[in-house]
């Protein structure tokens, strides 16, 4: 390097410091907020504009956020693959991410089981604190556990003939590969986001984004009892 | 492309812009109704800037702080420029302060430097000079954008800005050379 491009670097890098602090020194050239607040009014159809504009920003990152989530789950679901541990997919492959997921869960995850008898979550108290749980479960269905592993949770409901609907949350950096093998698959709009709707062997799952997080659930039951589930859905606080 | 928001990385690129639209709605609107001239033309340029701001990289440190008070400004009094420009219909790029000839110092950078003493002579020349170019070089050498990135939020070429920041340094060093820091 000559003398020239040293001294050329040297100046870029004081140029950088002195940018720096010109920045920080020229806002002091501009109006104060309450001076603006004072002078300019916008017209109502910008401010309808704008509005409409954010909102629109708003919904594609969620709706990217979403598309991003559900890619990650493998995007097409088998209801019975996914959830229920018992019932088993003839697409081995497919099935490894899932298990080993299930092998996470065991090594790391906490259980919190209910007795008989109580209520929809009136048990758990402070245990379920932070976790997005549906409001609404179908009628005869209680909670059976909530098994808990770092920000993701599978909910258990069951009904006295021991039918089982299940709730699994998708929250940040989740994995899940599924069955897709013959499974019907529909678009649908839930909490005012786009879900889908999967149907195998008269097993449902219905993939929907609530509050900007990913969560799968499933049961033997009808399309608009899932969506009535997933709509009443809230944050515990 | 995305966003860097220094002190909450998790915080979403809409909440971001959002907040920065109702923080400097109307500080932006004064930057480019006094450019404008045109009340409608200048809530459009807040609109484009917040359009470039969703499509292109950008980064702060927080909402409420002066770099970023800044920043909104250089980037909404460009949108502006731009429009102004187009409305008169003159040619994007090399308006005839852009072709001015600046003759080559003799001197080297650092000299000059030096034999000021304090870096604060480097600040008095970029606030001396035009905001066209002082501008960009507070976006090349504060924010570390490239060229491209520039071209964009300025919705301007890119050859555009190689040739400004070019003649940015070009009249910094002049200015420095002369010890002088007034515009012309």
């Amino acid at each position: 390097m000559n003398k020239h491009e040293l001294n050329e670097k040297i100046f870029d890098q004081l140029l950088k410091y002195a940018a720096e602090e010109k920045m920080d020194s020229m806002a002091n050239d501009f109006p104060s907020d309450d001076e603006l607040e004072r002078a300019i009014s916008f017209t109502p159809d910008f401010q309808k504009r704008m509005n409409a504009f954010l909102k629109k920003m708003k919904n594609k990152e969620r709706f990217l956020s979403f598309r991003k989530k559900t890619m990650k789950a493998g995007i097409i679901a088998a209801a019975s693959s996914m959830i229920c541990f018992s019932v088993v997919s003839n697409v081995d492959a497919l099935r490894v991410p899932f298990l080993n997921f299930l092998n996470d869960i065991n090594k790391q995850s906490t259980t919190i089981r209910v007795n008989e008898g109580d209520g929809l979550y009136g048990s758990f108290g402070d245990k379920i604190k932070g976790l997005y749980l549906p409001s609404y479960i179908p009628e005869l269905y209680k909670v059976k556990s909530i098994n808990k592993a770092d920000n993701n949770y599978i909910v258990t409901y069951v009904n006295s003939d021991g039918e089982i609907i299940k709730l699994r949350s998708l929250i940040g950096e989740s994995t899940l590969g599924v069955d897709t093998e013959n499974a019907e698959i529909m678009q649908l709009t839930v909490n005012g986001n786009m879900a889908q709707f999967y149907s195998k062997n008269e097993q449902n799952s219905l993939i929907f984004e609530y509050d900007n997080n990913a969560f799968i659930l499933d049961g033997l039951m009808p399309k608009d009892e899932l969506i009535k589930i997933a709509e009443s859905m809230e944050y515990i606080t | 492309m995305g966003y860097i928001f220094n002190n909450r990385p998790s915080i979403k690129k809409h909440e971001i812009l959002e907040q920065l639209y109702y923080k400097y709605n109307r500080l932006m609107y004064h930057i480019a109704l006094q450019i404008l001239g045109d009340q409608f033309l200048a809530e459009d340029a807040i609109q484009t800037a917040f359009l470039k701001l969703e499509k292109n990289k950008f980064k702060i440190d927080s909402i409420s702080c002066n770099k970023t008070k800044s920043f909104m400004v250089i980037i909404t009094r460009n949108i502006a420029f731009g429009m102004y420009n187009a409305r008169k219909k003159e040619a994007i790029t090399y308006d005839c302060d852009e072709l001015e000839e600046i003759p080559d110092d003799k001197m080297l950078p650092l000299d000059v430097v030096v034999s000021n003493e304090s870096i604060l002579d480097i600040q008095d020349a970029l606030s001396s000079l035009n905001s066209k170019y002082s501008d960009i070089l507070l976006m090349k050498y504060f924010s570390d954008y490239t060229n491209a990135e520039i071209a964009s939020l300025f919705n301007i070429s890119e050859e555009l800005v190689r040739v400004r920041l070019y003649r940015a340094k070009k009249l910094l060093m002049k200015k420095l050379n002369e010890g002088k820091t007034s515009d012309e």
